[in-house]
């Protein structure tokens, strides 16, 4: 696994955090809802637990161990094989993948905000199967279901609309078995998704150091379905954490620790992603801040962090904007962070379309992170070194002052870079004979064509009625 | 010690010598009511002033919020009745299936900050809970909260069963999922952006 290509960290502080997060989690502990099977599970694991107050405390030679257990290479599995994702991406990069759970939705003909649906979000996942730069997705909210099965009926549209792997956000511990019933009819049975894992499920920590039922039902259940689990901490520094960034990021380590811990005691050898996603609190309003200068440092030097010493795969915001429109503030926040959390070797970089702090999308803004991901992407790619790319004979044999336009070299790698075809690089009198377009008129373009071809990755209509079947069972037993 | 130097340590947050400031002025004879209104009110209205132009951050604030309040701790034996009654009473809480209670918090603390009584429900708060202690209350602002965009439909059912069951007082709403129209679906009678908007609300509600 390639670490960071830059670090905050130098050897000793990495040692200060990373003693700091097993005396965070040994000494004072996490705190679980009342859960007897975990309880006990994480008793015979070696964890020393409190039922009554459900305190639950991990010596460091327990947790160093349940650490162990917890893959460092694995699969995120697809319907198609050429989109099955292997973790680490082995060129050294990372995945992309669309926002989680957004509610509002930006109308490219016409800027409106309006609430989602879910021919939108069915639309969006044909947009997401028709952009090579984004590798996975997950469903949105949509307004027009049953809100106690919105979580299930959104991932059955996301899955009847792409074969690319989807990444889950339960909304209730009931539905968390429906949700994996879905993965197990795409994936063809119980056997075949732990084979082929095409979905993951997100598990999260309710900062500081609690979790609630849902989550841990979401751990206990995904780990024994032999499911990835993206286990996120969402602390807000100044909120719900510490002001300060290092103490954010031990307390962000510590509760992702905690659930690595939690899920190699259900099921030793489970796939974990570490998701320590950074918040901000804005400290005129409150209000959480995805894409302030702090919430993306913060963001980064947890990924450094928690790879350095754990090397465990890390997944974050790699895009995203707080502003509530595409403009100038939206592309520059993403900008810097896209950046950022490529140059620190974040394993997956999420959030890809959305804006206001992941709870609007747009799809001419998914368009264009396609584009700006693929570029970070070929940025921090490594160098290769060798003959052909050092190109010496090329050199030595071109004549001081001439050029390399004709050589055979050159034809052969003229093509190698990448060309978004959304960003001009024209003169401005051909930009003004071509119909003076901005980014934005160009990518609503893009859009129209795009949505004129067939969704390359419908699901068949056998399953696609199996999943149908799954959606109903869920309303009647949960909406009902 | 006059009324200027409590004034200036609640502007200053100064939590270590408040106390002692008041008690001081009080031996020298100051009137408490001066104390009150020009040294420990008049302070948090500036409090207030310098917050909303942005010189003063949300934690500054909270802080000279509770200096005020140990200030006011050492008078208050000596108030009348007139002096010591709250400005309104707020009955808060984060919505039913919605743990998050950060944001409601801040509310809270900050409309207590402001002189109303607040009753905290807590969070995962049943609909029917907020209507009890409405009505046990006689609330003037039922104060709902949520951040989850799965929550946000309890919200709604909320503001149906308080109306339902016939509580008339005033109903606003916050948190990330919520917005102005959504509000205004669901019948809510104000809707605030962010914490510190929740105080500007409830004057101006209770006041109109």
């Amino acid at each position: 696994m390639l670490g960071s290509r830059f670090t905050y960290f130098n050897d000793d502080q990495i040692g200060l955090l990373r003693k700091r997060t097993f005396e965070l989690l040994s000494e004072h502990g996490v705190k679980l809802d009342h859960h007897p099977r975990l309880f006990e599970l994480l008793s015979k694991a070696g964890a020393d637990v409190d039922e009554s107050s459900g305190m639950v405390r991990f010596p460091v030679r327990t947790m160093e161990e349940l650490l162990s257990f917890a893959p460092r290479e694995f699969k995120l599995g697809a319907r198609s094989e050429d989109k099955v994702l292997t973790l680490p991406r082995p060129d050294g990069t990372f995945y992309t993948r669309t926002v989680t759970g957004a509610h509002g939705w930006i109308e490219p003909e016409t800027s409106e905000y309006r609430k989602l649906t879910s021919d939108d979000l069915a639309d969006w996942a044909k947009l997401v199967n028709l952009l090579n730069g984004i590798d996975f997705m997950s469903y949105l909210f949509c307004d027009d279901v049953p809100v106690k099965v919105a979580d299930v009926a959104g991932l059955a549209t996301v899955l009847k609309n792409t074969d690319k792997h989807v990444w889950v956000q339960p909304y209730s511990p009931e539905a968390v078995e429906y949700l994996i019933k879905l993965g197990e009819a795409v994936a063809g049975g119980k056997e075949s998704l732990k084979k082929n894992p095409v979905i993951s499920m997100i598990a999260c920590s309710l900062a500081p150091r609690a979790f609630k039922m849902l989550d841990l039902e979401i751990i206990l259940q995904s780990a024994e379905a032999g499911l990835p689990i993206q286990a996120c901490s969402l602390p807000g520094a100044g909120g719900t954490a510490p002001a300060t960034l290092p103490a954010v990021i031990v307390m962000a380590a510590a509760e992702i620790l905690a659930m690595v811990a939690m899920s190699q005691a259900v099921s030793p050898g489970t796939p974990v992603v570490a998701c320590p996603i950074i918040f901000a609190t804005d400290m005129r309003s409150g209000r959480s801040l995805q894409s302030s200068v702090e919430a993306m440092r913060g963001a980064s030097g947890a990924v450094q962090f928690i790879k350095t010493a754990f090397n465990l795969p890390t997944h974050n915001y790699g895009t995203g904007a707080d502003s509530p429109i595409v403009d100038a503030q939206c592309m520059s926040e993403r900008a810097l962070l896209s950046m950022l959390m490529g140059m620190s070797g974040l394993d997956i970089l999420g959030g890809a379309g959305q804006l206001e702090v992941a709870t609007a999308v747009s799809p001419l803004q998914l368009i264009i992170d396609n584009e700006v991901l693929s570029m970070v992407r070929r940025t921090v790619a490594g160098y290769t070194i060798d003959d052909d790319q050092l190109a010496w004979d090329v050199i030595t044999k071109t004549k001081p002052g001439d050029h390399f336009m004709l050589a055979d070299h050159t034809v052969r790698h003229c093509r190698d870079g990448l060309d978004p075809i959304n960003f001009v690089r024209v003169a401005r009198d051909t930009w003004e004979r071509q119909g003076a377009a901005d980014l934005m008129a160009r990518v609503l373009e893009n859009y129209r064509d795009l949505m004129k071809r067939d969704n390359p990755g419908l699901l068949d209509a056998g399953p696609a009625r199996e999943l149908d079947g799954i959606v109903q069972a869920a309303k009647a037993k949960l909406a009902s | 010690m006059g009324v200027q130097e409590i004034f200036n340590a609640v502007i200053n947050m100064d939590d270590k010598n408040v106390a002692g400031l008041v008690r001081e002025a009080l031996d020298q004879g100051t009137e408490v009511g001066k104390i009150l209104n020009e040294g420990l009110i008049a302070a948090l209205d500036e409090v207030g002033r310098r917050f909303s132009t942005g010189e003063m951050f949300l934690p500054e604030m909270l802080k000279a919020s509770q200096v005020m309040k140990l200030g006011l701790e050492i008078i208050r034996p000596l108030l009348g009745d007139a002096d010591t009654k709250a400005a309104g009473t707020v009955v808060l809480g984060t919505v039913k299936g919605d743990l998050h209670d950060i944001g409601k918090n801040l509310v809270g603390m900050m409309l207590e900050g402001a002189g109303y009584n607040v009753i905290d429900l807590g969070v995962d708060v049943e609909a029917n809970a907020f209507v009890q202690q409405a009505r046990e209350t006689g609330a003037d602002v039922v104060a709902l909260s949520a951040l989850l965009t799965t929550t946000i439909p309890a919200m709604e059912e909320t503001v149906s069963v308080l109306r339902e069951a016939g509580i008339t007082c005033k109903i606003i709403v916050g948190g990330a999922p919520v917005s102005q129209g959504f509000a205004d679906e669901i019948g809510a009678d104000a809707y605030g952006d962010d914490a510190p908007m929740a105080v500007t609300i409830v004057r101006s509600l209770l006041t109109a």
